[in-house]
């Protein structure tokens, strides 16, 4: 994940220098937001340094970024015993591909603090290293989709579906959640589709229920 | 002032980020406990995860399919880096063959 990692952190450091960024901004960027969509979203609309890229980058990052609210939600019963302290840093560095491997590590069964962080802090190195590398080379570095590196994180996210995949009854949640999160992706912009899916998944887990639970 | 704009959008971008991350891990505690709500708790990590994934491998091309099929097959199979660069490989290849 961390060879995967860098290539776009490269790109959004690159992308950022390109509208008119410095190596510094790039990496106080990445060091304290460190998340990668709302990054290059609002990085992408950069329209320069003046009063409205506070407002627009600030809601950018806020719509981008609801779906974590519902992965905390996810991932909250493995870690209530985790001190807040411990928490709060645990939220700080959730990103999507933190939150995959916590959420299957935990469903194993203990989530400890330590492997959280063994997990995620060489993976927030890597990102803001890259992206600040990025805005200092800022040079052709070519498209990291031309090399298929970009279908990392699909091919990460399908295995653990795939260890995840041992209950009879995630069948129906699954495909209610696929079908519409393609769906969304194809209507609403940015990552709303997340938010879709995953609410459409756990509706279909909350009211189609089998008839016999639904009895009992 | 350009720097003092630029300084407030980063910090602004920090905050809200930061208050979706710890928003849903301290507020679980206080969501009701009825059994449609733990049925639909239970169902979250899944759900999210194929809400992550979906839109990447099926609405994408073909390449993109042809590379989950294949990581699929594979996956509890071998272990995870072979799984990612056989997967990585398929859609390489297979974007570089589709556009010529």
């Amino acid at each position: 994940m961390l060879v995967a990692v860098a290539p776009f952190g490269l790109a959004l450091g690159a992308l950022g220098s390109s509208r008119g960024l410095t190596a510094t901004e790039m990496a106080a960027m990445s060091a304290t937001v460190f998340a990668g969509a709302a990054q290059f979203a609002v990085i992408d609309g950069w329209s320069g340094a003046d009063s409205a890229v506070v407002l627009t980058a600030t809601v950018t990052a806020l719509v981008v970024n609801l779906r974590h609210l519902m992965m905390g939600v996810a991932l909250a019963s493995a870690v209530r015993t985790w001190s807040p302290v411990r928490r709060a840093a645990l939220a700080f560095l959730m990103v999507d591909e933190t939150w995959a491997l916590a959420v299957v590590e935990g469903s194993r069964g203990v989530l400890r603090f330590a492997w959280f962080m063994g997990a995620a802090i060489p993976f927030y190195l890597t990102w803001v290293g890259s992206g600040t590398v990025g805005a200092v080379v800022a040079t052709s570095l070519g498209d990291p989709a031309r090399l298929g590196l970009d279908f990392t994180f699909p091919a990460v996210f399908i295995v653990l579906l795939a260890t995840m995949w041992n209950r009879t009854d995630h069948g129906r949640p699954w495909l209610v959640a696929a079908v519409a999160s393609v769906v969304a992706a194809h209507l609403l912009p940015g990552t709303w589709y997340v938010g879709c899916g995953a609410l459409a998944g756990a509706l279909c887990a909350a009211f189609g229920a089998p008839a016999d639970a639904e009895a009992g | 002032m350009a720097e003092s704009a630029t300084a407030l959008a980063i910090m602004g971008m920090a905050l809200v980020t930061y208050l979706t991350r710890v928003g849903g891990l301290f507020l679980a505690g206080r969501l009701p406990t009825g059994r449609r709500w733990r049925a639909a708790l239970t169902a979250m990590p899944g759900v999210i995860l194929v809400s992550l994934v979906a839109p990447l491998v099926l609405g994408a091309g073909v390449a993109e399919a042809m590379g989950a099929m294949v990581v699929l097959a594979l996956a509890r199979r071998v272990a995870l880096p072979v799984v990612v660069v056989a997967g990585i490989v398929v859609v390489a290849v297979g974007r570089a063959w589709l556009t010529g």
